[in-house]
């Protein structure tokens, strides 16, 4: 016979045991296996759905600006040029609106509206969708779900407007940057015909509308053009040179119309004007010009054109005058003395009456990026006059602005800011008629750059003429072309972004649910562990005969050990495999929970089990490892047990001493002295009284199991005489110290489970109270984000009427209604509530007020200096020698969404390359979960085609009732999709996520204790099958079985009880700031439920086992006795 | 031959030192057959475990053909009695998951020179008369049966030393005679050293050396 045989012989014979190991060892394996299936299963889920709405898209070239649709044509190499990458692309409008539902006036913010034909279909593979003509359009499944639209029903679409001109340049139209186009619903799009289609991975449904791409150009403006190109590339194209591939393609393919900028000859024949399409010239453009130049050996003049409201000179005005201001080469005027330079030409110097020498001023309005326009005034020395002709009569100085160049008299101006006609004057029309634009006055470059320029740029148009030579259309050529080659897309806004890549980077996910899950489940883990050991310690005293007999024969104890842990190692095995089963249903049920019970925290339901074979080996692994090391523990005893105890058939230890008694009492008296001196010290203030209080708690509570433990180990007891129930429950509390080392592990677990589920209560969050200046409302009762940027500042008497809110002036609800405007970078959502990583983050840029008003309450932050310290607010304005630029997140978010910490930096893409974003501070639960937030003055910078603010804080603390400003303001301003939030409900919102997430850990934690419970049971069990000859014994004396029960009930409550009062009590010392900050409420009934379901089950569990334990004869044992 | 110098054995204990057993000397050479008579609690069953080499002394010398087995390391020591000792208990310890012929071979499986065991096996249990129950499980004999299991187990090594502790202290007497028989007759054919551990003086009487364990001291009966 072989080991191998006595193994099988053993497994065989000792089923019942085994089969409670295997369980256990099932249980653990289910539970650990399953918690990775589930962090596969979200992250499968995210890929899928990214992957699956991108259809057949890899790449997205996109710009602000709309360019020729031919674009994508040109770009598309159909084989020929398989290295670039790009196989075949599909050009596409892609904005977001809101959609309004006409019958119902329902209403959906956050559409993704897409002008497509044909091309789009076709380039996805999809057959079997006719392209939406005219005014028909085509929604999404969730959207017509959202708005309950039938086919044909009418709706209306809001969207911003594009506009080349920037909306916070004086020149932009503000007053409605929005075009509301009314739609026939033709029919719902489902998912598999790209219904669903999302450029940006996200894990909520899409509400999406496509709209007829020529239809949506021409009520756009924008007849031929589009934004987006989707690209789809060859197979075998290599993901990491993509982007290069596509910046490359498009510096070669993308035309200076597609770059929004506009090359003529100008009337004189003699030189070229290069202008933009917004009508100001960047930086950028403006090197490449002159490079251009320089290397054509052309000559480059700049100009800037401005309006001014009026030229005055003495006490006579010119109203409405273009002043024009080129460089000193052009026009050579003398330094400032006192005021800077102007030339007027005659007729203006005539109709002025100024002479050289006098003072002119100029008045003109600057728009303030703060959302104000200003009437300013700028006085100048009149150097010269001079005659109408040359440059002084060139009418092309000034680049076309709608509602001004066109028009055919001064009187039909209609320019994006007021004007007074009644000025005009007949001279004046007549100036018009005779010269249109021709600038009246010129002033230096310096002068006016210093007066007019703006963060979008400083030029209106630059000059390009051939030194001696005549303008030939082959120069006109060279430079146009030379041109474009010194122009970089990337840096006039074209972007080339690999969203297939991205998608499936992102979804790995911001959260771990894998790690989750293996936290929330420790317990559960924990206690099928302990069931395992139990059971199969039990086993293992079941057998201490069959060890001892072993031992006698000439096993050593190593061959006995081996012995059992092959016996050991093999149930394990057969428990995980058993487990790899129960992985499956256990993801299951929890992919249910997910998409149901705990929704809350994913805000999805399209979560779906994904299974993982590497998932499944590494939790079976990781069970079998666990209890075979436990069992490794259980039998490392062996060894110091004699043969001959063995043989007798005891494992007993020795029970402990007055020494150890003595220790322990000493040790649980120490701890509970440290505990209490934690307590106060935290009380105090002394230290932090978070660490202070759930130290404390924690270390009272091993004094507590101390205690319990010294309690149990007493020898001295005071005898047990009467009779009566309580007599017999008195003998079960004796029973309890049996095993006193049995009944600590019991009790142990249960304190440390009750004590866990208690304290993590604590970090649900409840509500803030949104005065507070320093909660996490900031003080702020009201939070607005808009669709439409405003660009006018509420706050003033002009910004209100430009708002349309002039009428509420008088609203109570309205009086001392405060708005504070942050701009906006659209960006991934950095909070609980975006279930992909984010990769490219929303960012808010608040006003500098804000930053000096020092609200909320920050968790930690890099602040230096003392006024850093006071307000960490003023660390957004920091400048780091490395270039990064400083941000501000949410604690909440930078930890568990984005894993940053304070000091370290997040890259992003930017025009201009990876920028560098520092965080500098984390404020503590705050409103700003989704966003970093950046100063104003940085953000304008780096984003300046982000205009206008998109988010607000509505400090409404003067307001009699906040809830009234809500649905005021969203109908006035719903022309911008302007959607108030209170803030209290924002906070909450993302409290619903951490506070899900902390009732799937409380529930599978009080899972884990009834599971600890029922190993309790088993203890107990236990207990009575080794006292059999006593029950026996006191059957003999009569003993009945309801006797018997109250014993059992009696020793297993005095554990439960133990176990929870010891856990719940120092929990609730832990956790006394948190309590006292709710005024002392404890926490929530159903957590109390809880402990009261365990009680009850613990308590019947064993009952019920122990009774079907005695139901065998007893009296058999009394004979072998 | 089994020597034993001066063994003694004692429990600490929180009232001191309580001594078992006390300069116990014997000399035993091949083919001894030995009793070892006493009351309960006299030390009979320590003193076997101290030959046997299950219990360590607290002062003396045992050795066997020469070795003294508390010389030896753990491993060697759970070899030495595999090969050398032989142990029968009051309560026959058979594996209860086993057959009677796979108990018999259970010393076998940690051996290094087994042989052919098997064959053994089947010829002892043809000697205690069990040959037509080798398949069954311990739970189907008679306690007599178990501790004629017990034996041939106790001999499948050929043990030099083969000790007994109260072989038929849970037999009816015409068990415990057949088992005594057997005991007796097998050893008489193994030439083995044997010494018994026993209430009975019905089989302490059997044997040609006599032994009573009292106040802690080996006398001659």
């Amino acid at each position: 016979m072989q080991i191998s045989s006595l193994i099988k012989r053993s497994l065989a014979y000792y089923w019942p045991t085994n089969l409670v190991v295997v369980l256990g060892v099932a249980i653990a394996v289910s539970v650990l296996a399953g918690a990775l299936l589930i962090g596969e299963s979200v992250r499968g889920s995210l890929r899928e759905l990214s992957s699956r709405r991108l259809g057949n898209t890899d790449d997205l070239i996109s710009a602000p600006n709309f360019f020729r649709e031919e674009l994508a044509a040109d770009l598309e190499q159909r084989g020929q040029f398989a290295a670039n990458g790009i196989g075949v692309t599909s050009p596409l409008i892609a904005l977001e609106g809101v959609v309004i539902h006409e019958p119902s006036k329902r209403r959906a913010g956050g559409v993704k509206v897409y002008g497509v034909d044909e091309r789009f279909w076709r380039f996805h593979g999809v057959s079997g969708v006719e392209a939406p003509q005219n005014r028909n359009v085509l929604l999404s499944e969730s959207l017509a779900h959202e708005l309950t639209t039938n086919a044909g029903d009418s709706v209306l679409l809001r969207l911003e407007k594009p506009s080349d001109i920037p909306v916070e340049s004086l020149h932009g139209r503000k007053e409605d940057p929005g075009r509301t186009i009314r739609l026939n619903v033709s029919r719902t799009l489902p998912g598999e015909s790209l219904g669903e289609f999302s450029l940006q991975p996200q894990h909520a449904s899409v509400h999406a509308v496509f709209v007829s791409l020529k239809f949506l150009q021409r009520e756009l403006e924008q007849d031929g053009k589009v934004n987006t190109i989707l690209v789809g590339r060859f197979p075998d194209t290599q993901p990491a040179k993509q982007r290069e591939a596509i910046a490359g393609l498009l510096k070669k393919k993308a035309t200076l119309e597609d770059l929004g900028l506009n090359l003529r000859t100008l009337s004189n024949g003699q030189s070229l004007s290069l202008e933009s399409s917004s009508k100001i010239l960047n930086d950028h453009v403006t090197n490449a010009a002159r490079e251009a130049a320089n290397a054509l050996s052309l000559r480059t003049v700049p100009v800037l054109s401005y309006l001014a409201n009026s030229i005055n000179s003495g006490d006579r005005s010119i109203p409405y005058s273009l002043v024009t201001a080129v460089d000193d080469q052009t026009l050579p005027l003398p330094p400032p003395s006192p005021h800077p330079a102007i030339v007027l030409n005659e007729w203006a110097a005539r109709d002025l009456n100024a002479k050289p020498g006098d003072t002119v001023s100029l008045e003109y309005y600057l728009w303030h990026e703060n959302g104000r326009l200003e009437t300013k005034t700028a006085d100048f020395t009149l150097a010269a006059v001079i005659p109408i002709r040359g440059l002084a009569a060139d009418r092309d100085l000034v680049p076309e602005y709608p509602g001004i160049t066109e028009s055919e008299n001064l009187s039909d101006w209609d320019p994006p800011f007021p004007i007074d006609l009644n000025r005009v004057r007949k001279e004046d029309e007549d100036y018009w008629q005779q010269y249109r634009t021709t600038p009246k006055a010129f002033i230096p470059l310096a002068a006016a750059q210093n007066l007019w320029a703006t963060r979008f740029g400083n030029l209106t148009s630059i000059r390009i003429a051939p030194g001696a030579n005549q303008l030939t259309p082959e120069i006109t050529n060279d430079y146009r072309e030379r041109l474009r080659q010194s122009l970089d897309p990337a840096l006039m806004g074209f972007q080339a972004i690999p969203v297939r890549d991205e998608g499936l980077a992102a979804s790995q996910g911001a959260t771990n649910f894998g790690e989750y899950f293996l936290y929330f489940s420790f317990f559960l883990v924990v206690s099928a562990l302990m069931l395992t050991t139990l059971f199969f310690k039990f086993g293992i005293e079941q057998r201490a005969r069959e060890i001892g007999t072993l031992q006698a024969i000439g096993f050593s104890d190593g061959d006995v050990r081996k012995l059992f842990l092959v016996e050991g190692i093999l149930l394990a095995v057969i428990g995980s495999l058993l487990g790899l089963a129960g992985a499956i249903a256990y993801a299951a049920l929890l992919m249910h929970g997910l998409r149901t019970w705990w929704v809350d925290a994913v805000g999805t339901t399209a979560l779906t089990l994904h299974i993982s074979w590497v998932s499944m080996v590494i939790g079976a692994l990781g069970g079998v490892i666990a209890a075979v090391v436990c069992i490794y523990f259980t039998l490392r005893r062996l060894g110091k047990l004699s043969t001959r105890s063995l043989l007798a058939g005891s494992l007993a230890q020795p029970r402990m001493n007055a020494d150890q008694r003595g220790r322990a009492f000493v040790v649980a008296v120490a701890l509970t002295v440290i505990g209490g001196l934690l307590l106060g010290a935290g009380f105090a203030q002394i230290i932090p009284q978070i660490a202070a209080f759930f130290g404390g708690g924690v270390v009272l509570l091993v004094a507590g199991i101390c205690y319990l433990s010294a309690w149990l180990g007493r020898r001295q007891r005071k005898a047990i005489q009467g009779a009566g129930w309580w007599t017999v429950a008195r003998l079960g509390f004796r029973n309890a110290t049996y095993r006193p080392a049995r009944t600590v592990l019991c009790i142990t677990l249960i304190a440390a489970a009750a004590f866990i589920i208690v304290a993590v209560d604590s970090f649900r969050r409840s509500g803030a109270a949104p005065t507070d200046r320093k909660s996490g409302t900031g003080g702020y009762p009201l939070m607005a984000e808009s669709l439409l940027p405003l660009v006018h500042d509420a706050n003033t008497p002009e910004g209100r009427e430009a708002l349309n809110l002039s009428s509420t002036n008088d609203d109570p609800a309205m009086k001392g209604l405060n708005f504070v405007n942050l701009r906006v970078r659209p960006g991934d959502d950095t909070s609980c509530l975006n279930l992909y990583q984010p990769r490219n983050p929303k960012i808010a840029a608040p006003p500098e007020a804000f930053i000096r008003d020092n609200r909320f309450t920050f968790q930690n932050s890099l602040a230096a200096t003392n006024e850093e310290k006071d307000n960490p607010w003023l660390l957004l304005n920091r400048q780091f020698e490395d270039g990064a630029i400083p941000v501000i997140g949410d604690a909440n978010s930078l930890n568990y969404v984005l894993h940053l910490k304070v000091g370290e930096d997040m890259v992003i893409d930017h025009t201009t390359g990876p920028l560098r974003l520092r965080i500098v501070a984390a404020l503590s639960d705050s409103i700003f979960q989704s966003e970093l937030l950046m100063s104003e003055q940085n953000f304008l910078r780096l984003f300046p085609g982000q205009e206008g603010y998109r988010m607000f804080l509505l400090d409404a603390s003067a307001v009699q009732s906040p809830a009234a400003v809500q649905p005021l303001l969203e109908e006035r301003l719903s022309d911008f999709g302007f959607d108030v939030v209170p803030t209290d409900e924002r906070l909450a919102t993302f409290h619903r996520v951490e506070n899900t997430y902390l009732s799937t850990f409380q529930m599978l934690g009080g899972l884990g204790l009834a599971l600890g419970t029922l190993g309790m049971a088993a203890v107990l069990l236990r207990n009575v099958f080794e006292r059999r000859k006593e029950l026996a014994l006191l059957r003999a004396v009569g003993y009945n079985s309801s006797h018997f029960a109250a014993m059992v009930i009696t020793e297993n409550v005095l554990m439960l009880l133990c176990g929870l009062a010891v856990g719940f009590i120092c929990a609730l010392l832990s956790i006394a700031p948190v309590l006292f900050e709710r005024g002392g409420r404890l926490p929530n009934l159903s957590l109390g439920l809880l402990l009261l379901a365990v009680l009850v089950s613990g308590a019947t569990a064993s009952l019920v086992a122990t009774l079907a334990a005695l139901r065998s004869p007893l009296l058999p044992a009394l004979r072998a006795e | 031959m089994l020597k034993v110098e001066n063994l003694s054995k004692e429990y600490s204990t929180p009232a001191g030192p309580l001594p078992i057993v006390s300069d116990v000397s014997l000399e035993l050479p091949a083919g001894s057959a030995v009793s070892i008579m006493g009351p309960s609690g006299s030390g009979k069953s320590t003193l076997l475990y101290m030959l046997g080499a299950l219990e360590p002394p607290s002062r003396g010398t045992v050795t066997l053909y020469g070795q003294n087995p508390f010389a030896l390391n753990v491993k060697q020591l759970a070899a030495f009695r595999n090969q050398q000792i032989g142990f029968v208990f009051q309560d026959h310890c058979l594996l209860p998951q086993c057959s009677v012929i796979e108990n018999v071979l259970t010393p076998t499986m940690v051996s290094t020179t087994n042989g052919d065991s098997s064959q053994r096996a089947t010829e002892l249990l043809k000697q205690v008369g069990l040959s037509e129950r080798l398949d069954h499980r311990p739970a189907q004999l008679s306690g007599g049966e178990k501790q004629r299991v017990a034996l041939a187990r106790a001999l499948i090594m050929k043990p030099r030393l083969l000790l007994c502790d109260e072989p038929t202290g849970n037999l009816d007497q015409k068990s415990a005679e057949v088992v005594a028989d057997m005991l007796l007759d097998i050893h008489r054919q193994a030439n083995t050293i044997l010494i018994v551990v026993t209430h009975s003086r019905e089989l302490a009487s059997r044997f040609p050396q006599r032994y009573e364990l009292k106040n802690q001291h080996l006398e001659p009966v």
